[in-house]
């Protein structure tokens, strides 16, 4: 992520952390250093430093964090109505943006009806742009980056490594794109 | 437009026997989409769930899925079809049970003769494209449903996102939003016994087990329905390659094994079942649907095992469609009631077993 020459925001150090936000067809973009990514919890607790190569851990902690919704409980769906009580009793959600809206509530079920999934993996319409698609492929990357490491399997993650280098260093002008909440 | 869903009509699932056709009777991925910018129809005022179909059409026709010639799929307004070619239609699985009610605002596209394209406007979800082929095949009915995917997706918003992928009225289609199923035949699994932990290793694997109509119907006459169950967090390419790479060649050498295991320990019982069924086949008068459907399944088993010869597998698969209420009305060509079918479907299997010799 870094040699890009972007500032973190609150700070003079380099930014190492891009994200985009789009809420409410808003975008809002936000580069970071490492510590002030760490300190606004856009980043997982930083592992054990002893442990991994500093490389190694910069790349993982690249793949981003959910930033912790700190949305209230919400009663029912602005879009349509439904109440989470009512999709509790009928196993449907009423419209796309339920999910937004009952996000934290609906993500326990999903990991637990999906063995654990609770991202997306897969195709995505080409409507939705080649970012996306190269984003999907990047957050992929660095899964199996991160599992290289944790399996010391340094070669592949040396692999991983440079592939992620070549897709990021295939890309234009800003930072790193992510639907709201995605999560690694 | 009635009559292309003549009881005789050709589906290639019913006519032609596949790849590990002794036990996989068909394969099928249906993808679950919807657009974006309507709620999902459960949610959905009828005039929206009107206009949702509108657009569907629209799309499927500008797209190239739907049209007139041989090579289109067909458009089919089920609420301007007779209740019982929807009952057709439905047993042929081309309909979900839910679909074959009379609401106007429920639509299918069909590829007809062979019925292997399908697209159900208005299901649970706004679309769901679906492509079955015969035996086990689920590669190119894969290909071909992304290739649906991609004619439809270029005309149409779906409702997206990153994180949670393709967006589902229910959350358990969420993400990929695909259902990899196949139709199996497991007799000799039931008659060894070994039905209990083939249920307990398919839920040790994520797998959903269903009737041959799908969610809430009875696995008759040993046919059963296998699916995936994940659809987030994994790609479809890894779904499609585990369930056809790692599950489904475990079931196939657990059904197989059990037939060898009944062909060498017990084949007197094995002989007597199967020839069993054949003579009530060949001689009843008056016959139930699920007896039929559970006599049929055992010549089926005596075919495979090569105890009975003189009709085909896909003989057998037809002979359960057909003995089924809607299609047994429209091959007779009036309204039957229950009394009447047993006697007509009786008369039919006698009819079409005569070359069918054990």
């Amino acid at each position: 992520m870094g040699g890009m020459g972007v500032k973190c925001d609150m700070c003079d150090n380099e930014a190492t952390v891009h994200e985009v936000v789009v809420s409410n067809g808003e975008r809002r973009e936000r580069h970071l250093c490492e510590a002030h990514a760490n300190e606004l919890g856009v980043l997982p607790k930083k592992p054990d430093a002893e442990t991994m190569s500093a490389m190694m851990h910069k790349m993982v902690a690249a793949q981003g964090h959910a930033e912790t919704s700190k949305k209230q409980a919400i009663a029912s769906c602005s879009e349509c109505g439904l109440t989470f009580a009512k999709f509790r009793a009928e196993g449907l959600l009423g419209c796309p943006a339920c999910y937004q809206t009952f996000e934290d509530r609906i993500v326990p079920l999903l990991v637990r009806a999906h063995d654990g999934g609770e991202q997306h993996i897969g195709r995505v319409p080409k409507r939705a742009g080649s970012m996306v698609e190269r984003q999907q492929r990047l957050m992929c990357l660095r899964r199996e980056l991160g599992e290289a490491v944790s399996q010391e399997e340094y070669e592949r993650a040396a692999k991983l490594r440079d592939e992620i280098g070549t897709i990021e260093g295939g890309r234009g002008e800003g930072g790193e794109e992510r639907d709201e909440g995605s999560q690694e | 437009m009635m009559t292309r869903f003549d009881p005789e009509a050709s589906a290639s699932w019913l006519t032609r026997s596949g790849r590990e056709g002794d036990v996989v009777v068909s394969s099928r991925v249906r993808l679950a989409r919807n657009m974006a910018g309507f709620p999902f129809v459960h949610r959905a005022t009828d005039d929206q769930r009107e206009a949702i179909k509108e657009r569907a059409q629209e799309c499927l026709m500008d797209s190239g899925i739907v049209g007139r010639s041989r090579s289109h799929l067909m458009w089919v307004d089920l609420a301007g079809l007779h209740a019982l070619d929807r009952r057709v239609l439905l047993e042929r699985n081309l309909i979900s049970q839910q679909q074959a009610k009379s609401e106007p605002w429920r639509g299918l596209a069909v590829s007809t003769p062979d019925e292997e394209y399908a697209v159900m406007v208005n299901e649970e979800d706004h679309l769901r494209l679906q492509v079955v082929r015969p035996g086990l095949d689920l590669t190119s009915a894969f290909r071909e449903a992304i290739t649906m995917d991609d004619r439809l997706e270029s005309r149409m918003d779906y409702a997206f996102s990153l994180r949670f992928g393709y967006l589902t009225a229910c959350p358990t289609n969420l993400g990929t939003g695909i259902r990899v199923s196949v139709m199996l035949h497991l007799p000799a699994l039931k008659l060894t016994g070994e039905m209990d932990k083939f249920k307990r290793a398919t839920k040790a694997m994520s797998l959903a087990v269903r009737g041959v109509h799908g969610e809430g119907s009875d696995t008759l006459g040993d046919f059963c329905q296998v699916s995936n169950q994940v659809t987030l967090g994994r790609s479809e390419q890894d779904i499609l390659m585990q369930f056809e790479h790692e599950i489904l060649p475990q079931i196939l050498d657990f059904e197989r094994s059990s037939r060898r295991t009944l062909l060498s320990k017990r084949r007197v019982m094995l002989e007597d079942q199967v020839q069993r069924a054949l003579g009530v086949l060949r001689s009843a008068r008056i016959m139930k649907a699920e007896e039929a459907t559970q006599l049929l399944s055992q010549v089926r088993l005596g075919v495979a095992t090569e105890l009975v010869s003189g009709i085909t597998l896909e003989q057998l698969t037809y002979l359960t469609v057909l003995i089924q209420p809607g299609h047994l009305q429209r091959l007779v060509g009036r309204p039957l009631d229950q009394a009447e079918r047993r006697i007509e479907r009786a008369t039919m299997l006698r009819e079409r077993l005569t070359s069918a010799c054990g």
